[in-house]
């Protein structure tokens, strides 16, 4: 069996696009089973995700917010002291003293954190800071890297009352995460949403497609095995549901029962067990014409030992092969249902959805959202396809030699 | 018992194909397949040559070998096919369609495979004739029906309007024999042509075509594994066993009095030829692996006469001007088996 | 409705082990729902191939039983339908004096019955290994302990000359002759009493076919089989079988000891197939007096099938079916004119004991 296997990989790989395909679908039932374990957040836990870092560009690293405080002062006669404590938890004194120019001394003693910006709100209106800049309107002063004590001026007298607050900004330290491929609307990481992303349309397509031939398989062997009428009703079946489109069916299904993992999986069933159907039944009425069929029958086998211990292992070849097809079917359905918004809900999003979700930002030249998840579906789909091209070409004998 | 051979015709027969030392291996992904090996035979104006043998033993191949229509992973890998002294080996892909279908015509086991469903039969025999030769509308014509009626088709004018599902199996391959004939072939090449068809159709098939022979004057191989066909029909026959040629020779010295060990026991194993109720005589063993043939005589393993020289390559004994074995004991005794 | 008559088999002693009478089998061509409601409004007898039409046949143990006809004669839906995996649509089949339908419904004794196919290609299930193939069936129907099974196959695989080394590999590792003793061996792991051989041989190259043959023979000796050897190769017929039936068109046509019918055929449907019979010959043939296409079962012509291509028809034959009538001893033949068509034109000879080697 083992040689089987090796010979039939052999030939598998005689076609390079198969092969690298075959080794992208594989990457990707990787993603799907490793997920939690490769991707830098899991974007489903809304903890982690800040509302401050959407919409970044690809590569920007994620920065903790600056911390900043802010610490009133209520001088008399140009005489005050204040004490804060910084985010890190750091006491920071303020001390106001007049100096010997008639000018106001600010000292800022900040042990532990290096201050970055010091506003200074609440000032007269005539005041001025020593190499401070001054908000056109409000009362404002904003220095940058300020040295540890600021001169206020306040012209020619102190004035015995005043009152202002200090606003102190530390200096922001990266949390060594970078974005790879940036954020989306939502501040997620677009890797990890992806990641998570390719596991969700993985699931669902696979589960979906498994579920379909499931049940199109079972009523495809039913159908060749009984003929007559029943053959007749799940055929008329299989032909009333392609008449309608798939698209239409999933959204139908899915307008009914509402969004969730489990629906989409049981619009794609209903959608693909046609396909199945039909192949099996085809298959099996070619098989049930071999003689080994009819020696299982003569061995008086049961209907069921002959069908699923004999015709259904020889039917097995060419559903192989419309699964793995069937597979790529359920996930272009699943994205363009998540795209249409009936699919998945909007904390589990999927590629379908974060597509969706990143084409209100396209014209906003934040390509990033929107394209990243397209290509990686597109790679997706097109590298399933290819796998099972060649998994049909290799089950068709005519193209054997 | 080997009469002194007389030519079998009266008039002095004229070599028509010649096929020296073919060679047709496929380079399959398990080994060289050596298909054919070093085939040497003739065939004369007028007269049917019988290619017989088991499956596997390269008739087949030898018969698709003269036509070039050898497919990947196969190819003539050496010797002469010489078809009114051009090489056929030797010619281009473009010089080769000249003669397919044309001076030499083929005629396969399954009539489906020759005919087109959804032609008219009429049609299909005239563009087999405008694919090599300019001709009036009603010269194409009259040669169809001409065709038609030579294989025994009846009221052909109406029959050519017909679809090939219209005719029975029978009456199917007539009409492939019948565009065979079309373009006049010096050489028909027929595989197994009767074998899909019921005894009585057989018989009539066989019946015609030994008229048609006689009456054309064109060559014909006929590839069977019927050795009783084959009596019926053939002029001379050749034995092929495992890719090699065992035994050439008329139809009445391979009939009557073979002499290679493997003609003798096919024949004998033959049910007619046993007493009904007895045990048949029958060949122990299997055929031989094609992949793994040594340089000797590939029935040696089943022989039950074999010697020590069986393993070396077996040179031909010319027994008389027509019977050729190819054994080390065919000189040494006049009766075997 | 013909009647027709018993056929009586040459061994008048034995006890019957299968017994038809009158069986057939039509196979409607026009099937649907429309066909059906244009058939009542119009009143006109739907379309049908008549493939076994009133067949009845004794067969006593032991006995082996040909069967030879040409394409659409019907002689492998008769096979089927003896073998149980088709049913008749008419007319009575007992075994063992049971009713088919009866016997069928305990599996071990439906086991009885088995067949042998024609193409040992699609007759192994190519996804089974032969210990599977073999001994699926002794298993599942409780012959032998799933413990055993190995031995088991393995004894039967030793009895149509296989050996240990292919208990664990695939159909297509083998040979036409070897899946052949393949399937074979599984029709008689079940311990069968009646064997139905649907042309056996006839995808089998001539030396493998004589092996077959020869295995068929010593199975029957030793497992003491009825067989029904169903052919269009009258020499393997002629070689196997007690008694031939000779059947055309659905219809059976003679019924005779195989020696008697291959001397002194007298159907004239026998006599040309036994004139169409290849034989290894010095002489040629004379083939003038086969003529006509085999019609087809469709529309198959009025009263005797056989009229268009019979060289003694007379008027009657085209509207009367003729009835199988006793000639003989064991001995019987449909045909209206009989009388006319015996000697036979014919020359027997060019057959057997030909042995200028041997």
């Amino acid at each position: 069996m083992n040689a089987r296997i090796a010979a039939f990989f052999r030939e598998f790989s005689e076609s390079r696009i198969a092969l690298v395909s075959l080794g992208i679908t594989l990457f990707f039932v990787a993603c799907t089973v490793l997920a939690p374990f490769i991707s830098p957040i899991n974007p489903y836990d809304l903890r982690s995700i800040r509302l401050s870092d959407a919409r970044l560009p690809p590569g920007t690293q994620q920065v903790e917010p600056v911390p900043e405080l802010s610490i009133p002062l209520a001088a008399r006669d140009g005489k005050a002291r204040a004490e804060g404590v910084t985010p890190a938890g750091d006491p920071i004194v303020l001390q106001l003293v007049p100096d010997s120019d008639g000018r106001l001394a600010l000292e800022i003693d900040a042990r532990n954190m290096v201050v970055t910006e010091i506003r200074l709100r609440g000032l007269p209106i005539d005041a001025s800071v020593q190499g401070a800049r001054k908000h056109p309107i409000r009362s404002e002063w904003t220095l940058a890297n300020p040295a540890s004590t600021l001169h206020i001026e306040t012209g020619p007298q102190i004035p015995a009352n005043l009152q202002f607050s200090v606003l102190i900004k530390g200096e922001s330290e990266g949390t060594g995460m970078t974005f790879l491929l940036g954020t989306d609307g939502y501040g997620r990481d677009m890797l990890s949403a992806i990641i998570y992303g390719i596991r969700i349309s993985m699931i669902v397509g696979a589960a979906g497609a498994l579920g379909a031939m499931a049940i199109g398989t079972f009523l495809g062997l039913i159908a060749a095995w009984f003929g007559g009428r029943v053959d007749s009703f799940i055929m008329r079946l299989v032909d009333f549901q392609l008449s309608i489109p798939s698209l239409m069916v999933g959204l139908l299904v899915l307008t009914m029962l509402g969004k969730g993992v489990d629906r989409i999986i049981l619009a794609i069933i209903l959608i693909q067990w046609t396909y199945f159907a039909r192949t099996t039944r085809s298959v099996a009425l070619a098989e049930l014409r071999k003689d080994y069929v009819d020696a299982a029958r003569c061995l008086r086998f049961s209907a069921l030992r002959i069908n699923l211990l004999h015709i259904l292992p020889n039917c097995l070849p060419p559903l192989l092969v419309i699964l793995t097809i069937s597979i790529a079917g359920a996930i272009t359905l699943e994205a363009s249902l998540s795209f249409l918004g009936v699919g998945l809900p909007l904390t589990q999003p999927s590629l379908g959805m974060l597509i969706a979700n990143g084409y209100e930002y396209m014209f906003s030249n934040m390509h990033w959202i929107a394209i990243y998840p397209g290509l990686v579906l597109l790679v997706m789909i097109v590298a399933i396809n290819v796998v099972g091209d060649r998994l049909r070409d290799m089950f068709n004998p005519q193209l054997k030699r | 018992m080997s009469e002194p051979c007389a030519n079998p015709q009266p008039s002095k027969p004229e070599t028509l194909l010649e096929v020296e030392k073919l060679n047709t291996w496929f380079f399959t992904r398990k080994g060289v397949v050596k298909s054919v090996r070093d085939v040497s035979f003739h065939v004369e104006k007028g007269e049917v040559l019988s290619v017989v043998g088991e499956s596997g033993s390269g008739k087949s191949v030898t018969g698709l070998s003269i036509l070039r229509l050898i497919d990947q992973p196969g190819r003539i890998v050496s010797g002469a096919i010489r078809f009114n002294g051009t090489d056929l080996a030797t010619l281009s892909e473009e010089e080769m369609r000249s003669y397919r279908g044309n001076r030499i015509a083929m005629i396969f086991q399954n009539p489906m495979m020759t005919l087109n469903p959804v032609q008219r039969i009429g049609d299909q025999m005239a563009e087999a004739i405008s694919e090599h030769e300019d001709l009036p509308q009603s010269e194409v014509m009259r040669r169809c029906i001409e065709a038609l009626k030579a294989v025994g088709i009846p009221s052909p004018e109406e029959r050519m309007k017909a679809y090939p599902h219209e005719f029975s199996g029978g009456m199917r391959q007539r009409i492939v024999i019948a565009t065979a004939l079309v373009t006049q072939p010096d050489l028909i090449i027929a595989d197994e042509p009767t074998t899909a068809l019921d005894v009585t159709i057989q018989a009539q098939i066989i019946h015609q075509t030994r008229k048609l022979i006689d009456e054309t004057g064109a060559g014909m191989i006929w590839v069977s594994h019927d050795l009783a066909t084959v009596s019926e029909l053939a002029d001379r026959v050749v034995v092929m066993y495992a890719g090699a040629v065992m035994e050439i020779g008329t139809t009445a010295e391979i009939i009557g009095s073979p002499r290679h060990p493997y003609t003798q026991q096919l024949l004998n194993s033959v049910p007619s030829r046993n007493e009904p109720g007895k045990e048949l005589f029958q060949i122990p063993g299997m055929m031989p692996s094609l992949l793994s043939l040594g340089e000797g005589c590939a029935f040696a393993s089943r022989c039950s006469a074999r010697r020590p020289a069986c393993d070396q390559p077996i040179p031909p004994e010319h027994l008389s001007a027509t019977h050729t074995v190819w054994c080390v004991r065919a000189k040494e005794e006049g009766d075997a088996a | 409705m013909t009647r027709v008559e018993t056929i009586i088999p040459a061994n008048k002693h034995a006890e019957p082990i299968l017994s038809i009478r009158n069986l057939s089998k039509v196979f409607p061509l026009q099937s649907g729902f429309w066909d059906g409601v244009i058939g009542r409004m119009t009143g006109l007898e739907p379309k049908a191939v008549h493939a076994v039409d009133n067949v009845s046949l004794d067969v006593r143990a032991g006995e082996t039983i040909g069967i030879v006809g040409e394409s659409g004669c019907g002689k492998s839906t008769l096979a089927r339908i003896l073998a149980g995996i088709s049913q008749a649509n008419g007319g009575q089949f007992l075994y063992r004096g049971r009713d088919i339908q009866d016997y069928l419904k305990n599996p071990r004794d439906a086991l009885k019955i088995q067949m042998i196919f024609q193409d040992p290609q699609s007759s192994l299930n190519p996804r089974l290994q032969v210990i599977d193939i073999v001994g699926e069936a002794p298993v599942v129907h409780g012959i032998i302990p799933r413990s055993q099974k190995k031995d088991y196959v393995l004894g039967y695989l030793e009895k149509v000359g296989l050996g240990a080394e292919f208990l664990y590999r695939y159909p297509h590792q083998f040979s036409g002759g070897q899946r052949q003793r393949i399937g074979i061996a599984r029709a008689l792991a079940v311990n069968p009493e009646l064997l139905i051989c649907d042309e056996s041989v006839a995808a089998l190259d001539v030396s493998v076919q004589a092996q077959i043959i020869n295995l068929f023979m010593k199975i029957k000796a030793e497992f003491g089989l009825t067989m029904l050897f169903i052919s269009h190769d009258l020499g393997v017929i002629r070689h196997l079988c007690d008694r031939v039936v000779v059947m055309y068109l659905g219809r059976v046509v003679e019924v005779a000891p195989t020696e008697r019918l291959f001397s002194d055929p007298r159907h004239p449907y026998t006599q040309m197939l036994l004139e169409g019979m290849p034989k290894i010959s010095l002489e040629r043939r004379k083939f003038l007096s086969i003529e006509g296409e085999i019609p087809s079962p469709i529309n198959p012509p009025q009263g005797c099938h056989f009229h268009p291509r019979c060289a003694f028809r007379t008027e009657h034959c085209s509207q009367k079916r003729p009835d199988l009538v006793s000639l003989e001893e064991g001995r019987h033949i449909a045909c209206l004119n009989w009388q006319g068509t015996s000697p036979p034109p014919i020359k027997s000879g060019g057959g057997y004991a030909q042995s200028e080697n041997a």
